[in-house]
């Protein structure tokens, strides 16, 4: 194994040791951190033994292993930062919806209050 | 008929004082201001005025403070509402103009105020060549038809609101009213009015980029058919 190999093996080793962590103290629940187990095992896999993404890629069709694992992780990428932008525009319209809903209950209050003294 | 006027504040400090002075002075008497998340409180308007003061907890934008505003007034039992920016930009007689063109014609429902419809507003150089790219920007690319599509002086009556009811937040929701304008075939009309370019709302001194940034904004919402 080159160091390279190594540095990558540590480097997910702390990082299920981190989300272990993290669904023990209830700050993930268990299907994220089944899905990101899953997903750092496969760069173990991957990491320890090369070859397998390219016979992957042979057999999806895609030349190189590098490549198969580009496409999938850009594509990847592009659908969360998708879904977080249409998540974050739903956000924004309920925290206007809910100061300015808000500020009108107040001011009614107030003005009722104002009219029966 | 009850009229309310409806003042957006974001940090104004004096200057909205000199606009609710003018307004209680010609007698219109329902002023609704809206804080908009402001950093200094603006509550002693409230002591000093008979004014209804609104309050956004977090700062949302000149649109939201309008609809906010717009929304209390409906629930006050107002016929006619009117905007007019709180830097005291926009003259008093222009507004009443707009208000009395709503109460003679009971066709019109929307009154819009234009800096462009005569040259009588002198308007500094930087600022002209800005809003003449913003109108052809506008009309040919929006497919607006408006002779001043950043027009913050507009009357309209509560019945109209729900179609005119703008989803934008922030500065773009002028094009946006006037989109929902032409797209609902609102009978409207616009009136020629000046505005003062004093030293306070010295348009120099602020940058261009944002109305840029706005222009880009107006443009996707267009493709995305959001107005």
């Amino acid at each position: 194994m080159t160091i390279f190999q190594t540095l990558i093996l540590v480097a997910i080793l702390v990082i299920i040791t981190k989300a272990i962590i993290r669904l023990y103290r209830k700050e993930i629940t268990v299907w994220l951190f089944l899905l990101w187990l899953v997903v750092w095992l496969g760069v173990g896999i991957i990491d320890v033994f090369p070859n397998t993404i390219t016979y992957i890629a042979l057999f999806v069709g895609v030349g190189r292993g590098v490549d198969l694992v580009i496409y999938i992780a850009l594509l990847t990428l592009l659908y969360v930062v998708f879904k977080y932008s249409i998540r974050l525009q739903v956000l924004e319209r309920k925290i206007s919806s809910l100061v300015r809903k808000l500020a009108i209950k107040k001011s009614l209050e107030k003005h009722s209050k104002k009219n029966n003294i | 008929m009850n009229i309310f006027v409806v003042i957006p504040a974001y940090n104004e400090g004096e200057r909205v004082e000199f606009v609710i002075q003018e307004l209680l002075g010609v007698g219109l008497n329902n002023i609704i201001v809206v804080d908009d998340g402001s950093i200094n409180s603006i509550d002693h308007l409230q002591t000093k005025f008979p004014i209804i003061l609104t309050e956004h907890v977090e700062n949302l934008g000149q649109g939201a403070a309008l609809k906010t505003g717009t929304e209390l007034a409906i629930e006050l039992g107002a016929d006619i509402i009117a905007h007019i920016d709180a830097d005291g930009q926009h003259r008093i007689q222009d507004l009443l103009k707009l208000i009395k063109y709503l109460k003679e014609n009971n066709d019109y429902q929307v009154a819009i105020g234009s800096r462009f419809l005569d040259n009588s507003t002198k308007l500094p150089a930087k600022k002209k060549l800005i809003l003449g790219l913003a109108k052809i920007f506008s009309q040919k690319l929006l497919m607006l038809n408006f002779s001043d599509p950043q027009s913050g002086l507009r009357v309209f009556t509560s019945k109209v609101f729900p179609k005119l009811y703008w989803q934008n937040d922030d500065f773009s929701h002028c094009s946006e009213i006037l989109s929902r304008i032409g797209r609902n075939k609102i009978q409207f009309k616009e009136l020629p009015i000046k505005v003062n370019y004093s030293d306070q709302t010295n348009p120099e001194n602020k940058s261009i980029s944002p109305q840029i940034s706005m222009g880009w904004k107006l443009l996707k919402d267009k493709i995305l058919d959001k107005i």
